[in-house]
C-alpha cells in the first residue's frame, strides 16, 4: 500500500494542487463576477405582446437569472405588439424595419441601464419580438461583451433558432434564445469547449491502457553487437569499389495549392453600431 | 583438482575485482597450491563425499563441504579450452547492477530482489567456440539515387541510376557460438559482446570459486550458428558501402564466401540467478564481464491492472479539472 502511494505521489500532488487551484478559483470567481450594475431594474421579461401566460413568463425569468450568472451578461427579452413604423413617423416597411427595431432595442436596453458590469455599454444582450401584422420579426442587439464576442453569423444563429419555434411555441422559441446565449458566452474557451467529458475518458483510459501496455510488456534484453562487432579492426578492404552513372532521367509535376482564401468572420462585432444615447450596440434582425 | 590455501589450508577462490586468489579462512592473497591427489568425479577431493556430476560439468562446489572442485580429466587433454576471460564482476557487484536495473519494476515480487534470493546466484564459466573468419564478399548491381527540388509552382524529381561493383575482404575475429547444450542459443547470442581485450591463456585457478562446463559439441557441430552471423555482418557491411542508393537490383548471387581461418575453445563468465514465481521459472543472466542483463521481470498481472486503473481515475479527474478551470478563466 505504502509502495503504492509512493509510486503515484506525482499524480496526488498535481491532483491534489488542481482540486485545490479549481476551488479557489471558484471562490475568487463567484466573488469578483458577481453583478455590478445596480442601475438597471430586475425584470428582464417584458411580454408586452401577451404570447406567454404567467407561468411561462416566471420560468423565463428563472432561467435568465440562472444563466446570466454564468454567461456573465444581461439578458433581456421584450415582446411588443405595436408598429414602430408608425411610431417613428415612416412609412416603407421594406426598408425602415430593420431601422425601427434596431432603434428601438438600443434605446430600450440602454433606457433601462441594462448590462451585467456597468449602466453604459455594460455586458448583454436583448432580444425584441415584434408581433404586430406587416412587422412581424425580431431583432437582437448585443452590448459590451457580447457586442465582442457576437459575429454576425453568431447573431444569425440565435435568431434562426428562435425563428424555428416562434410561431409554434413563443416560450420553447425565447428559451432557446436564452440557452444560446449561454452556450455562447459561457463557453467562451475554445480548448475548453475542445475537452468535452467523452473526449476527456477515452484519453485518460488510452493514457492507463499505454501505461499497463508498457508494463506488461516482457523484455528480455536487447541486441548490443553490430556488423562490426567482430570485425578485426582495418580488415576491411574494397579491392573495387566502382559507381557508374548509366541513367538519369527528370520528371516534374505541378504542385497543387493547397492555400485557402480567409476564414469567415467568427470575430465578432457583428452589425456594430451607435445607438441615439451614444452607446455602441451590435445586432441583427429577421423579419417574419 | 582443488586450490588449498598454502597457509591455512582452506579453499582459496578467485576474486573478480581483485583479479587475484582469495583464501576467505584466513584472507590470504595469491597463497593458493594446486592439490590433484585423489582426483575423481565420483567423489570430493576434499571432503571424500559421494558427487554426482553430469556429462560436461568441469567445475562445482561440493554440497558437503562447499568448497570448490575442478575436474582435471574435463580442463586438459582435449578440453583444455585454450582462453578463458575471468570474471570481471563479482557476486555483490552484480547484485547490485541488478538492484539498480530493477528497482523501479514495482510490479515485481518483493522477494525478487530480496539478498537472499539475490545471494543464490551462481557463477558460471560457459564453453564457447570462436572461429576466425576470412570472407570475401562481391556485389554487382544497379541502384537508383533520387533527388527532388521546387522551382516556380513545380517540383522536379532526378533519378540517376548507378552501376554498382564491389569486390571486398574482411576478416572477423572470434566469431563466438556457445558450446553448451544447457544454455539457450537465444540468451547466449544476448550476452554478447565480450571484450576480448581480457582474455587470457586458460588457467584453471581463474575457476576456482565457480562452475564451468566443458564444450558440448565439437567445433564443427557448432559452427553453423557462427557462419551465419558472419555471413549477416559480412552483408551488412557490404550493403554500408552502398548507402544512398534506393531501389537496388542485383545480378549476382551468393554474395558472400567464408574461409575459415582459426578456431579456438573459451569460457566466457556468466551469472545466472534462477528465481521463481507463481510456478514458473524466470532465469537471469549477466555477463561476468560487462554486467549486461538478460531476463524476463516477473510481474503480478493484478497488479498493472490495479496500477492502470488508478492511472485511469486520476487522469481523468485531472483533465476534468483542467477542463473546469478553463471555463473559470
Amino acid at each position: 500500500m505504502k509502495q503504492y502511494f509512493s509510486y503515484f505521489k506525482f499524480l496526488w500532488i498535481v491532483l491534489g494542487a488542481l482540486i485545490l487551484l479549481t476551488a479557489g478559483t471558484a471562490v475568487v470567481k463567484n466573488a469578483i463576477s458577481g453583478r455590478s450594475n445596480y442601475h438597471a431594474p430586475e425584470e428582464r421579461v417584458y411580454d408586452e405582446a401577451d404570447v406567454l401566460t404567467d407561468g411561462e413568463e416566471e420560468a423565463l425569468r428563472e432561467l435568465i437569472a440562472k444563466r446570466e450568472k454564468a454567461a456573465g451578461c444581461d439578458i433581456v427579452l421584450v415582446t411588443i405588439d405595436r408598429s414602430l413604423l408608425t411610431e417613428y413617423g415612416l412609412t416603407d416597411t421594406d426598408s425602415n424595419w430593420e431601422y425601427c427595431m434596431q432603434n428601438y432595442a438600443d434605446d430600450f436596453y440602454d433606457e433601462h441601464h441594462y448590462g451585467y458590469d456597468t449602466d453604459f455599454e455594460g455586458n448583454g444582450v436583448l432580444l425584441l419580438d415584434n408581433w404586430y401584422k406587416g412587422e412581424e420579426g425580431s431583432w437582437l442587439s448585443t452590448s459590451g461583451s457580447v457586442y465582442q464576442r457576437f459575429s454576425s453569423r453568431m447573431i444569425d444563429d440565435v435568431l434562426d433558432d428562435v425563428d424555428e419555434m416562434v410561431e409554434t411555441s413563443p416560450y420553447k422559441a425565447y428559451r432557446a434564445y436564452i440557452n444560446d446565449i449561454y452556450r455562447l458566452m459561457a463557453r467562451s474557451n475554445g480548448l475548453a469547449r475542445l475537452m468535452n467529458p467523452i473526449a476527456l475518458f477515452i484519453l485518460a483510459a488510452a493514457a492507463a491502457l499505454i501505461f499497463a501496455a508498457i508494463h506488461l510488456k516482457f523484455r528480455e534484453g536487447e541486441k548490443t553487437t553490430s556488423a562490426e562487432t567482430y570485425l578485426e579492426n582495418g580488415s576491411v578492404r574494397f579491392n573495387v569499389k566502382k559507381d557508374t552513372l548509366v541513367n538519369k532521367v527528370v520528371t516534374s509535376r505541378v504542385i497543387e495549392s493547397s492555400s485557402s482564401g480567409s476564414g469567415g468572420g467568427s470575430s465578432g462585432g457583428g452589425g456594430g453600431h451607435h445607438s441615439s444615447s451614444g452607446a455602441s450596440h451590435g445586432g441583427g434582425g429577421h423579419r417574419r | 583438482m582443488i586450490f588449498k590455501c598454502k597457509n591455512c589450508g582452506g579453499n582459496t577462490v578467485y576474486d573478480p575485482e581483485s583479479h587475484k586468489m582469495y583464501c576467505p579462512y584466513c584472507d590470504s592473497q595469491d597463497s593458493e597450491e594446486p592439490v590433484t591427489e585423489g582426483q575423481s568425479l565420483y567423489y570430493c577431493i576434499s571432503c571424500g563425499g559421494q558427487l554426482q556430476v553430469d556429462d560436461f560439468t568441469s567445475a562445482a562446489r561440493c554440497p558437503y563441504c562447499d568448497n570448490y572442485i575442478i575436474f582435471d580429466e574435463r580442463v586438459s587433454g582435449e578440453y583444455e579450452p585454450h582462453l578463458i576471460l575471468p570474471f570481471m564482476l563479482g557476486r555483490e557487484k552484480v547484485k547490485q547492477l541488478m538492484r539498480d536495473k530493477f528497482k523501479k519494476c514495482v510490479f515485481a515480487p518483493s522477494s525478487f530482489l530480496s539478498e537472499a534470493k539475490l545471494d543464490s546466484m551462481t557463477g558460471m564459466y560457459v564453453p564457447f567456440w570462436m572461429y576466425d573468419y576470412h570472407v570475401h564478399g562481391a556485389y554487382d548491381g544497379q541502384g537508383n539515387v533520387i533527388r527532388t527540388w521546387v522551382s516556380g509552382s513545380r517540383e522536379y524529381t532526378e533519378t540517376s541510376t548507378f552501376h554498382i561493383e564491389r569486390d571486398m575482404e574482411a576478416d572477423f575475429d572470434k566469431m563466438p557460438v556457445d558450446a553448451s547444450l544447457r544454455m539457450a542459443d537465444d540468451i547466449m547470442d544476448l550476452m554478447e559482446p565480450y571484450d576480448y581485450k581480457a582474455l587470457e591463456a586458460f588457467k584453471a585457478k581463474y575457476m576456482s570459486g565457480f562452475f564451468a562446463e566443458r564444450f558440448n559439441m565439437p567445433a564443427v557441430d557448432a559452427e553453423k550458428r557462427a557462419v551465419d552471423k558472419a555471413k549477416i555482418d559480412a552483408e551488412n557491411i557490404l550493403r554500408q558501402s552502398m548507402s544512398g542508393y534506393t531501389g537496388l537490383r542485383s545480378s549476382l548471387n551468393n554474395q558472400v564466401t567464408l574461409n575459415r581461418t582459426d578456431t579456438n575453445y573459451a569460457l566466457l563468465p556468466v551469472w545466472i540467478y534462477h528465481y521463481q514465481y507463481k510456478e514458473e521459472d524466470y532465469c537471469f543472466h549477466i555477463n561476468g564481464q560487462t554486467g549486461k542483463i538478460i531476463g524476463k521481470v516477473p510481474v503480478s498481472k493484478g497488479k498493472v491492472w490495479g496500477y492502470g486503473a488508478t492511472v485511469f481515475a486520476a487522469l481523468f479527474a485531472i483533465l476534468m479539472l483542467v477542463r473546469q478551470l478553463l471555463f473559470f478563466l
